[in-house]
């Protein structure tokens, strides 16, 4: 197979966020056990973070979670300041600290997925003084979604794997 | 690391960071206005929304037809003597049929209140985070929508407009505790005010409270929408499931099941004006 362009990958890499992204807008993945909503482009997004450069992966974070606030209809601004957030100390801290493998991925996914539904349910419920529906979406929405997004590191792992090769 | 901190990277990544909170926060404060990079991005986004919320429909379309299918066959050949005779008529009507539904539930509408002026969307997205079954329809201000317009379908009341974009704009379902509207039992004329909890929101219903202890209200009577705040009045909510008295004052509240299906909504009516308009901030905040 030929060799892809530095720019095909990037085209590549921005067509499988964009994919993932129409995913999570079609409302197929809220067919959900348990009444969780997984935040697919989270782990995937960790997963391209580890492997990537710190302005790559702070700007794909950036673009993936203004994607995300045009979805949104309650948290303008959250998404991309969380994921521009996420990127860039991922990128650092694999890149620093951690060996780039699948235990590092599933426990940075792990890490971030649990920062991301506690940042929601503080600045949505908790900082609105809404701790009743704060603490019922907590136990039942935050926490079966963590669980959820979090299955998804592995496979995104090894498709990330796949296409590491090939760009090889 | 040290090294990355003094790089020109970092004073970029800086940079960019300061501009998205400042964007972040001027459009959090103006409240109403999409932010502008959310905005390009789903002005750039809306036709391949559109198109997955098709496949996404027509799916679901195929999933629940087949898990129907033994009852449908049944129906179906119950039905077929009838149908025979009625396929001569019904064949000139129904490709119009299927066409103009929508619109006929549009005109529908018009002629029960006829001072509303509508703008029909789609729903292209859904957002999977929220608990209330928020989404995002296919119209901006472009089509005259603005933030606050009332969205309902034949059924009845879906919610309002939160935020607007050029292209699209979000809504904020009755389900939601950010939404409360004046209400009336049609039956017995008792008031309330209509909001969501995330409660009641899991099982697609939500709460009409602040009722008198007095009341007459009963299970199966119909709430409507009294007119006070950004709704105009007489439109459908939905029915009266429960009543219980509330723990921290004499009234009385119900749950109410509203007769639009939040998971299976596709096109909306956006009502950009009607007699009577202007009327309080649907977040108590004016």
């Amino acid at each position: 197979m030929q060799k892809l362009s530095r720019y095909g990958w990037r085209l590549l890499w921005a067509f499988l966020f964009f994919l993932l992204f129409l995913l999570q807008g079609t409302g197929w993945l809220t067919v959900r056990p348990l009444h969780a909503n997984p935040m697919i482009l989270l782990p995937f997004l960790v997963i391209f973070s580890m492997y990537h450069r710190e302005l790559s992966s702070a700007l794909t974070g950036l673009a993936v979670g203004i994607f995300l606030d045009s979805l949104s209809v309650s948290s303008t601004g959250f998404h991309s300041i969380f994921f521009f957030l996420t990127g860039l100390t991922v990128s650092l801290i694999a890149h620093y600290y951690f060996n780039k493998n699948i235990r590092s991925a599933i426990l940075l996914s792990l890490i971030f997925c649990l920062c991301y539904y506690f940042a929601r349910f503080f600045f949505f419920f908790l900082l609105r003084g809404n701790f009743t529906d704060g603490t019922y979406y907590l136990f039942r929405t935050a926490l079966p979604s963590f669980i959820y997004t979090n299955l998804f590191s592995v496979p995104f792992f090894y498709l990330h794997h796949i296409i590491s090769l090939k760009a090889r | 690391m040290r090294f990355f901190f003094r790089s020109r990277q970092f004073k970029i990544i800086v940079a960019v960071f300061t501009a998205v909170v400042l964007f972040t926060a001027i459009f959090g404060w103006v409240g109403t206005r999409m932010a502008p990079q959310a905005d390009l991005a789903g002005m750039i986004s809306a036709p391949f929304q559109a198109l997955a919320a098709k496949i996404s429909d027509d799916v679901s379309d195929f999933v629940s037809a087949y898990q129907d299918g033994n009852q449908l066959l049944l129906e179906n050949a119950r039905l077929q003597s009838e149908l025979n005779d009625l396929r001569e008529q019904l064949a000139d009507y129904q490709s119009t049929l299927s066409e103009n539904e929508f619109l006929r539930n549009y005109l529908g509408i018009k002629e029960n209140n006829p001072s509303l002026t509508m703008t029909p969307a789609t729903r292209i997205a859904k957002d999977s985070e929220d608990m209330y079954s928020g989404f995002i329809i296919n119209r901006g201000s472009l089509a005259g929508i603005t933030a606050n317009s009332p969205v309902i379908t034949e059924a009845g009341l879906v919610g309002y407009i939160t935020e607007v974009g050029l292209t699209t704009a979000k809504v904020t379902t009755v389900l939601s505790p950010e939404l409360t509207a004046g209400a009336l039992d049609n039956r017995t004329a008792d008031s309330g005010i209509l909001s969501g909890t995330s409660a009641l929101a899991e099982n697609g219903c939500c709460k009409f409270y602040n009722l008198s202890r007095n009341c007459n209200i009963a299970i199966g009577d119909y709430v409507i929408t009294s007119g006070e705040g950004i709704f105009p009045g007489g439109l459908m909510v939905g029915t009266i499931e429960q009543i219980g008295s509330d723990d921290y004052n004499t009234s009385i509240f119900a749950t109410v099941r509203p007769f639009v299906d939040f998971q299976k909504i596709r096109n909306v009516m956006v009502v950009t004006g009607f007699a009577g308009q202007g009327g309080l901030d649907p977040n108590g905040e004016d």
